[in-house]
């Protein structure tokens, strides 16, 4: 079956597995539909670093991989509007506690999390980078962007991640988005790569693919020590208000989806990847990609779920089921985009 | 005995790359090439297998690793157990930066000994680069002259279709 046809089998069987199967239940509603808008939205920001880094290091290897990052910044606005939709409609479930009677939150906090402003603010960085994502096209609007977005990403990050936990903050916590954002782009650029490759000439030749598989080697290092970097701080000092975020996380079900985690977004990777041949193979580099995305959502599913997912944690039939479905719906998209540009 | 050497620079990596090839299909023994800058694919044109460097520096990490949590894990949890905060006597997330850096250290140390010791690179030693030009801008390859069948008038002729630009004979050791 061809890889276009397979993604919108899936998107679609998903679809309605969804709809007939009952989405994540209610109270998770508001937190699945976060991830619904964030996960293909850090794929299509990511290929904008990617395409920006790509003009201010006047990379040469990666010109095969153009038009594949091209057309995942193309899809860029539906994924921006599940988010905003998800901001707009959830915003009392999500982001309530700060104005709750009783809650002990800093004057300051409460402004910032004020939900005009948060909406506001949110607003702002999607049209701020919907404006800039389609105008790199030479070192200074690459420059620009990448300036751009390391401010923005961080407090987006902020904004919509850290602040579904009551009175939790972690500095480290705009560049550990960041480090999941862009080893998953490079994931998806490794999966797509090989997807659209036809029966002629493939557009990376081996030596260009194992740059690629470098950089997603690297990157998944990268991942796991940012990971480590927040999670070592927050333990060695045990403070409770940080901590509890931790203890949440690293006890019970949601212990053995913490493990999984660090496993699919590091140890996959990292071992898979160690050898030469494995970073040139055609077979074994996507299937690490495929791994390192389905932990991509996982992460942020680890982020966002556990204060609405009641005692225990689950990662079910259909919280799968969703995943699939976001995927081969940005996957369909993009690839459309990606014949599109290959046509003209 | 002493072997003799045979020296070509040329100005441009294409005309090096060119070089090796032909030099190969004469059926030469390509003794080393000096370039200025690493050439993508030379290593394939000349034919050396693949660099056995990554275990060197296994074999000098894995130990390192091994050896600084071995330790942490007998002073921390063994020997002299002190209650820090109440944490676990085995707290392993404070030996990951420690076993980190130290198995770097090992592995860095260890693989750069290894370079030095088996490319001969030691203190004292002179130079066998043949053209002084190769830490500028050109690019050199040696071949072995006896050993193999070697017609010098074919090689030379072929390099200079390469546009070789100076050519030499030297013996093993002299530059």
């Amino acid at each position: 079956m061809n890889p276009r046809r397979l993604l919108l089998v899936t998107s679609v069987l998903g679809a309605a597995a969804l709809i007939f199967g009952g989405f994540p239940e209610t109270r998770k509603l508001y937190p699945s539909l976060l991830l619904v808008g964030f996960f293909p939205l850090s794929l299509t920001l990511g290929a904008g670093v990617f395409i920006a880094i790509d003009y201010l290091t006047g990379a040469r290897w990666s010109a095969g991989l153009r038009p594949l990052a091209v057309a995942m910044t193309r899809c860029y606005w539906p994924a921006a509007l599940a988010l905003l939709a998800a901001l707009v409609l959830g915003h009392k479930e999500l982001y309530g506690w700060v104005h709750a009677t009783g809650a002990h939150v800093a004057p300051a906090q409460q402004a910032w999390l004020a939900p005009g402003f948060m909406l506001a603010r949110a607003a702002v960085y999607l049209a701020v980078w919907g404006g800039l994502l389609g105008r790199i096209r030479g070192q200074g609007s690459a420059a620009a962007f990448l300036v751009v977005f390391a401010v923005t990403v961080s407090l987006a990050g902020f904004d919509w991640f850290m602040a579904l936990e009551p009175g939790w903050a972690s500095t480290m916590f705009g560049v550990y988005i960041f480090a999941g954002l862009f080893l998953a782009t490079l994931s998806a650029l490794a999966v797509g790569t090989v997807m659209t490759d036809g029966a002629g000439e493939p557009a990376l030749n081996d030596d260009q693919l194992h740059c690629l598989g470098k950089l997603l080697f690297a990157f998944g290092t990268f991942w796991a020590y940012i990971w480590y970097c927040q999670y070592m701080l927050i333990w060695y000092t045990n403070i409770p208000e940080e901590i509890t975020y931790f203890l949440r996380r690293h006890s019970g079900g949601w212990a053995v989806l913490s493990i999984t985690n660090v496993g699919l977004n590091w140890l996959v990777p990292f071992l898979a990847l160690l050898p030469q041949w494995t970073k040139t193979s055609r077979k074994i580099l996507p299937r690490v990609g495929l791994a390192v995305l389905a932990g991509h959502w996982l992460d942020l599913y680890i982020m966002a779920l556990p204060r609405f997912s009641g005692a225990g944690a689950s990662f079910g039939v259909r919280e799968g089921l969703l995943f699939l479905w976001v995927a081969a719906a940005f996957g369909t998209l993009a690839l459309r985009q990606f014949n599109r540009l290959r046509e003209r | 005995m002493n072997r003799t050497l045979f020296a070509a620079s040329f100005e441009r990596e294409e005309d090096l790359l060119a070089a090796v090839a032909e030099a190969r299909r004469l059926g030469c023994t390509v003794k080393d090439a000096y370039i200025p800058y690493p050439v993508h694919g030379l290593d394939e044109a000349m034919g050396i297998r693949p660099s056995r460097m990554g275990w060197a520096c296994f074999f000098f990490g894995a130990p390192a690793l091994a050896a600084a949590i071995f330790f942490q894990t007998w002073v921390a949890a063994i020997d002299w157990p002190i209650n820090i905060g109440g944490k676990s006597f085995f707290f392993w997330q404070a030996f990951v930066p420690v076993s980190f850096e130290f198995t770097v250290l090992c592995a860095g140390l260890g693989t750069v000994a290894t370079l030095l010791l088996t490319q001969g690179l030691l203190p004292l030693r002179r130079s066998a680069i043949p053209d002084m030009g190769a830490t500028n801008n050109r690019f050199v390859l040696v071949l072995v002259r006896s050993g193999t069948p070697f017609d010098a008038d074919e090689v030379m002729s072929a390099f200079l279709k390469c546009r070789a630009v100076e050519t030499k004979e030297f013996p093993e050791g002299a530059s």
